[in-house]
């Protein structure tokens, strides 16, 4: 009863986030000055226990922020400021992506839901990363460098991105949705036969070669583990013939193509502050001083999204070891899990779509 | 496995809602004047220096005849989209005389300049209907999705124009701007703050705050 009391606080408190989020962005839409948003998620302090910690990174990242800026100033007179603007860019990216913002949620969320290995984890928030700055680079150099257009309509063509972005989420959410709720079959009792593997789960899908992935993955999880069981054999048979509730099973990675559609949906809206550098700079003359400041932010946002999925991904691998033996309870929760997570991307995208379009 | 479960749905709310923190992209200088007329506030003024880096992304593709340099009139329809931007965030200006929270009418008086490099927003904001004074008003200039970062300038902060002679005013900057500062400041229960009640709470800790005194 208690438990069901504090799941159903933890729902609510999920709810009221999101519902949060989608308001605060449904005013936001283009941003204070007409010209750059926000990004969707930057809710207001909620003070309480973290407020001072969460002040003080906030406060350094104002900090890295303008030392950054006055580093791409100072490099007009002297050239080895590059080291204190990269050093900055560096230190900025990572304490940004400590602030709020719909990215990191989904990429942790899309772990949890779909099952990636904690080094897929960690391709998956460099690859965002990477393919946000390059967006933003990408759409400075044709919008301000060939067309020469007026932050105006640059904001128009964040919002077409962002716009983008959101459905892809919704996509995302949909797609984990029905793949975790189809799952790979029944639940049902199978005893003994059913338990897990010597080695337990977690461990050997961190083993797993990262080159091995996709459907062609799954089945070979699928035929290791029906070969190493001898009291119940299920031959070689494709997902659609397997009843037992192995959590292996249940986490098969994703395909390849969710990954990259989880990267876009994620990296194809550019941060504000990205394109603020890069116009910056183009309007000094240091343009590549502005690509390079980009990508070194990059490497940081990448630093702290991964290490925050997978503080996701290994607490849910601790959770499985710690209650090895009990297969079939662990298959169930992982499932619920992993439907709530995937529950939440959807929510959380249709929130975010909705507050652009109709704000 | 509820326990998973409710760990899984705590840690998603918690990844979600994001913690407190923000990342300002956009820095202004600012310092404002309140306006009387007839012993009664009427007015809000506003003048915005905005930072280096977003003067130089503001004004991109505006420099219509290329000579370097943007007059008033380059700028106006930047200004335009300020204010009409402005306006879903309430201007980032609260106003409350007497303890009650006071309606602005539509902006006045805005244009965009450029002083030493930055782009700068002046504008007005009319009181809905003028108020006079008995004790005291506090005027409230932030961002509490601190997006947009406020630094009042600190050389007056704040001009009275035309006050009754009675009032006198007050500049508090964010207690945000100095991190020990706000530890302290932390600690301290929130009924002995000068904010008004409707702010109470952390976002409030990013405001610059006006007290203007003519009584009581």
């Amino acid at each position: 009863m208690r438990r069901l009391k504090h799941r159903r606080l933890a729902l609510a408190r999920a709810a009221l986030a999101v519902a949060g989020i989608a308001v605060a962005t449904a005013a936001a839409a283009q941003g204070p000055f007409g010209i750059t948003m926000p990004e969707a998620g930057a809710s207001p302090a909620a003070g309480g226990l973290f407020g001072p910690i969460f002040a003080q990174i906030g406060a350094w990242q104002t900090q890295f922020y303008s030392a950054l800026t006055d580093a791409l100033g100072a490099m007009r007179e002297n050239g080895s400021a590059f080291f204190v603007l990269a050093g900055m860019s560096f230190l900025y990216g990572i304490f940004h992506a400590a602030g709020p913002g719909h990215g990191k949620a989904v990429i942790s969320a899309y772990l949890l839901a779909s099952g990636e290995t904690l080094r897929r984890g960690v391709l998956i928030a460099f690859a965002s990363a990477f393919v946000q700055a390059l967006v933003a680079i990408i759409l400075v150099s044709i919008a301000a460098g060939i067309l020469r257009v007026t932050a105006v309509t640059m904001n128009e063509a964040t919002r077409v991105l962002e716009i983008g972005s959101y459905a892809l989420i919704v996509v995302v959410g949909l797609w984990l949705l029905v793949t975790r709720v189809r799952g790979p079959g029944h639940v049902h009792d199978h005893g003994i036969a059913a338990a897990l593997p010597a080695g337990g789960s977690g461990g050997r899908r961190l083993a797993t070669p990262i080159h091995a992935v996709g459907p062609l993955r799954a089945e070979r999880v699928a035929t290791r583990d029906d070969g190493r069981r001898t009291a119940h054999d299920h031959g070689a048979g494709g997902t659609a013939h397997l009843h037992a509730p192995d959590p292996a099973l249940l986490r098969r990675p994703m395909t390849l193509r969710g990954a990259w559609t989880a990267i876009l949906a994620v990296g194809i809206r550019p941060c504000s502050g990205a394109l603020i550098v890069l116009v910056f700079a183009m309007a000094q003359g240091l343009y590549a001083a502005g690509i390079a400041s980009t990508l070194v932010m990059a490497v940081g946002t990448a630093l702290t999204v991964s290490l925050l999925a997978s503080i996701a991904v290994l607490a849910r691998d601790t959770a499985i070891r710690l209650t090895r033996g009990r297969s079939r309870r662990v298959a169930i929760a992982l499932r619920a899990i992993e439907i709530a997570a995937a529950a939440t991307v959807l929510v959380f995208g249709a929130l975010l779509l909705g507050g652009v379009l109709w704000a | 496995m509820a326990r998973i479960r409710q760990g899984a749905l705590a840690l998603i709310a918690f990844l979600i809602a994001g913690p407190a923190l923000a990342h300002p992209h956009v820095f202004v200088t600012a310092k404002a004047e309140m306006v009387f007329s007839g012993g009664q506030l009427t007015a809000v003024r506003h003048i915005w220096q905005f930072d280096e880096a977003f003067s130089a992304y503001a004004i991109q593709g505006l420099d219509a005849n290329n000579d370097g340099a943007l007059t008033r009139a380059e700028l106006a329809p930047l200004a335009q989209v300020n204010v009409d931007s402005l306006a879903d965030y309430g201007f980032f200006t609260w106003l409350s005389v007497d303890g009650e929270q006071v309606a602005f009418a539509a902006p006045s008086d805005y244009f965009l300049d450029i002083y030493h490099g930055q782009l700068t927003l002046f504008f007005t904001l009319p009181l809905a209907i003028p108020a006079p004074i008995i004790r005291t008003a506090t005027l409230d200039v932030f961002d509490p999705e601190y997006f947009v970062a406020y630094e009042f300038v600190t050389d007056a902060p704040i001009t009275l124009v035309d006050p009754p002679l009675r009032c006198s005013s007050l500049f508090y900057p964010p207690p945000f701007l100095d991190p020990a500062t706000a530890m302290a400041l932390a600690a301290i229960p929130a009924d002995e703050r000068i904010l008004p009640a409707d702010l109470a709470g952390a976002a409030a800790d990013l405001a610059n705050t006006i007290v203007v005194t003519c009584g009581g």
